[in-house]
């Protein structure tokens, strides 16, 4: 009898979501078949069988959250007798996943994922040492290790050594205080962008920077080389495929700011991939476009449109929402003209892109009416000085007012 | 110091209380002429006569009633019960009279004996000479209950039962009778309810008996060399019985795991475990894991008797379950 485990689908992955069995119990299975789907830091993965036989036993439910290698089904022979669950011990640091293999596996994003939900299993010794600490092991998200996600005593000291000094809880507020519409708990997509963005904020000092960039010409721009895509390839650019293809220009230029800081190593990245902030009907995702710099405009565009439609229909890869190294958030449709963003780890920076607004300038000694765009740039003081952000924030600004200067292929 | 076997510890023992005290004798199955199943007691029917070292009828319930009897007389009687198998033929006399006659009788008399018997596994001798039943004597308020497991713990603990006016359940184990170790040649005594730690270590607590603690050492040694810190407790005497020493390990290592041959249902490892899950609560992080007989006889097969045995193997995989 072989046995079905939750798979790791990245380094950072503790916990996944059974989307969909795909096969039922006293289905045959043949080694390759997508035997059920999972959900797990933003996407969905299809699990392919490494064992052919019948499925025997379902374990693990669709809706279910459960802890990388738990046993959640069995396969084996027709008659093959059924074991008793055992739970796996989770060696998570060292075990590789056994018993299928997820489509594609691949390093994620370093934050420990941990949701308590219901009742939070915890060792006895665990429960003394946290509220001795001062820890609310039912709220704060501590990773348990233990069979079943139990928390041990080495996993709320790990937990206690991470968690950054004078970051409190806010108090709740006093029961019946306020009518409550409803409450859930969080999970899934939703999770995922609460447990980074609370990395994020708490643990990376942000430098936010503001530029005003003149469009003007950009405007002009688009329209003679829209129209010339448009006429020979049939394709619409927006201003977001000119944001990228500035911000792949001027990163290359900037090299330093298209890094990491990950375990105490600044990380320079050759390749040059932007993420673009995308809004879904779960919650933001932040899809990739690899190698930016090297792509044409149609070629951006085209990827763009693919990505963006992916994102809407919840059909995103495992890469395609890994492996950036900048992003752009834009929030000009709602008519925002500057906001600051935060930073996307273990990415060092953020552009955030408000709306092209009409302003009054002074150009040669007269007024002019001119057209304008507030840019906000949030990174990593850890890694990058104000100097630094600012000459790169300016070189985005010059491009904007001079995208002739691009070395521009379609 | 000199090594001696711990059958040849148990000797030592009873023919040194017996040169200095005349009140004690022994009596039971084959123990005079022949010597004894394991040894215990070969040459002192020579040396003191039969009157002293007494063989009996095949009546377990003679051979304890006697005894009973002696010890009310003023006597300090060694009987022996060949295994501990055939107990439950003289039980009442054990649980109804041994036990309890110092406390019907308000405490005006006593009962001072040392009844010796052999309990573990081995050498394929089937169901009914392979147990490990003296939970039953533990589950009796009025017996102090002894477990040696070392030629060491055996001559002094024994010493200590002889000298005891209560009567003691004195719990040898077959596969530890040829076992070797350091003893002193003087008299010395070692006090009841007082473990011994075998081994210290950080990472994980066994509390083990008799020939447990051999397997848990060897293994702690084994393990230490893969960085894995094993702290090794031999409670010795089950009644009374030493928490503290057990209490103040968990609360250093966070995880125990218990070892002991009686079956694991109702057995000594359980009681154990439930003494540590009520009072150390807060202090454990791991469930603990009892490693013990299963609950079925004790083959004849030998493959199914090597099995059957909790040892190493069976640790191993309970070391696995915590650490």
């Amino acid at each position: 009898m072989n046995e079905i485990v939750m798979p790791r689908l990245g380094f950072t992955m503790t916990t996944g979501i059974i989307v969909k069995w795909r096969k039922k119990e006293g289905d045959k299975v043949e080694k390759g078949d997508i035997l059920l789907e999972v959900e797990s830091d933003k996407v969905t993965v299809e699990v392919e069988s490494i064992y052919a036989g019948i499925l025997r036993k379902i374990i693990g439910k669709e809706g279910e959250e459960i802890p990388v290698q738990e046993v959640i089904g069995y396969i084996g022979e027709k008659d093959e007798e059924i074991p008793e669950r055992v739970a796996k011990k989770a060696e998570i640091q060292s075990r590789k996943t056994e018993g299928i293999k997820a489509a594609e596996v691949k390093s994620g994003l370093g934050i420990n994922a941990g949701e308590k939900k219901g009742r939070v299993k915890i060792s006895p010794v665990a429960r003394k040492i946290a509220e001795e600490m001062g820890i609310d092991y039912e709220t704060e998200p501590i990773t348990g290790t233990d069979p079943g996600g139990r928390i041990s005593k080495d996993d709320v000291l790990a937990y206690a050594k991470s968690r950054k000094e004078g970051v409190k809880q806010p108090e709740k507020p006093e029961a019946g205080e306020i009518a409550i519409k409803s409450s859930v708990p969080i999970k899934g997509i939703r999770k995922v962008i609460a447990e980074k963005m609370s990395f994020a904020k708490t643990t990376i000092p942000h430098l936010i920077l503001n530029i005003k960039a003149d469009t003007t010409h950009l405007l002009k721009f688009r329209e003679d080389i829209g129209k010339k895509v448009s006429s020979d390839r049939g394709m619409k650019l927006t201003y977001t495929d000119f944001l990228i293809k500035i911000c792949a220009t001027a990163l290359r230029e900037n090299l330093v700011i298209n890094s990491s800081l990950q375990d105490s190593n600044f990380i320079i990245y050759d390749d040059i991939n932007i993420c673009l902030a995308v809004a879904t009907e779960q919650g933001l995702i932040v899809p990739t476009l690899y190698q930016c710099d090297t792509l044409g405009l149609v070629d951006i565009a085209k990827k763009r449109n693919e990505l963006v439609k992916k994102a809407r229909e919840g059909k995103l890869g495992y890469r395609d929402v890994t492996n950036g190294t900048f992003t752009i958030t834009n929030l000009g449709m709602f008519g925002i003209r500057s906001f600051s963003a935060i930073i996307n780890p273990p990415q060092a920076a953020i552009l955030a892109v408000g709306e092209i607004y009409s302003d009054t300038a002074v150009v040669g000694g007269k007024v002019e009416i001119r057209s304008f765009i507030d840019l906000s740039l949030s990174c990593d003081h850890r890694i990058i000085d104000g100097d630094v952000g600012a000459g790169f924030l300016q070189k985005v600004a010059e491009y904007i007012d001079a995208p002739d200067k691009l070395q521009l292929k379609l | 110091m000199r090594t001696i076997t711990y059958s040849e510890a148990i000797h030592e023992s009873i023919d040194y209380n017996m040169e200095k005290d005349e009140t004690v004798f022994n009596l039971g199955e084959d123990i005079g002429v022949l010597g004894g199943g394991f040894r215990a007691t070969h040459d002192l029917y020579e040396k003191y006569g039969r009157k002293r070292v007494l063989d009996t009828p095949l009546s377990e319930i003679a051979i304890v009633g006697a005894a009973i009897g002696a010890a009310l007389g003023g006597l300090r009687p060694i009987p022996e019960i060949m295994y501990i198998d055939f107990t439950p033929g003289c039980m009442d006399m054990i649980v109804n009279q041994m036990a309890k006659i110092h406390f019907m009788f308000g405490g005006q008399i006593k009962v001072p004996m040392v009844l010796r018997t052999v309990c573990g596994a081995a050498g394929y001798n089937a169901a009914q000479h392979s147990q490990s039943m003296y939970p039953f004597f533990v589950h009796t308020p009025g017996l102090i209950v002894v477990t040696p497991s070392t030629p060491y713990d055996a001559k002094g603990l024994l010493n200590t039962s002889i000298a005891d006016d209560n009567p003691v359940i004195f719990m040898e184990h077959k596969r530890l009778y040829t076992s070797k170790g350091e003893v002193p040649e003087e008299f010395y005594t070692i006090p009841f309810g007082k473990a011994d730690v075998k081994r210290e270590g950080d990472d994980l607590t066994i509390v083990a008996t008799h020939a447990l603690v051999h397997d848990a050492l060897a293994l702690a040694e084994e393990m230490e060399k893969e960085g894995t810190s094993i702290e090794v407790i031999d409670p010795r005497t089950l009644v009374p019985f030493d928490k503290e020493t057990i209490f103040k390990s968990v609360e250093k290592t966070n995880k125990l795991i218990v070892a002991d041959e009686s079956i694991l249902s109702c057995g000594m490892a359980s009681e154990i475990s439930a003494i540590v899950a009520e009072e150390m609560f807060d202090y454990l992080d791991k469930p603990i894991i009892r490693v013990a007989s299963p609950n079925c006889h004790c083959p004849f097969s030998m493959p199914l008797e090597d099995a059957y045995i909790p040892g190493k193997e069976e640790l191993k995989e309970a070391i696995a379950k915590v650490l």
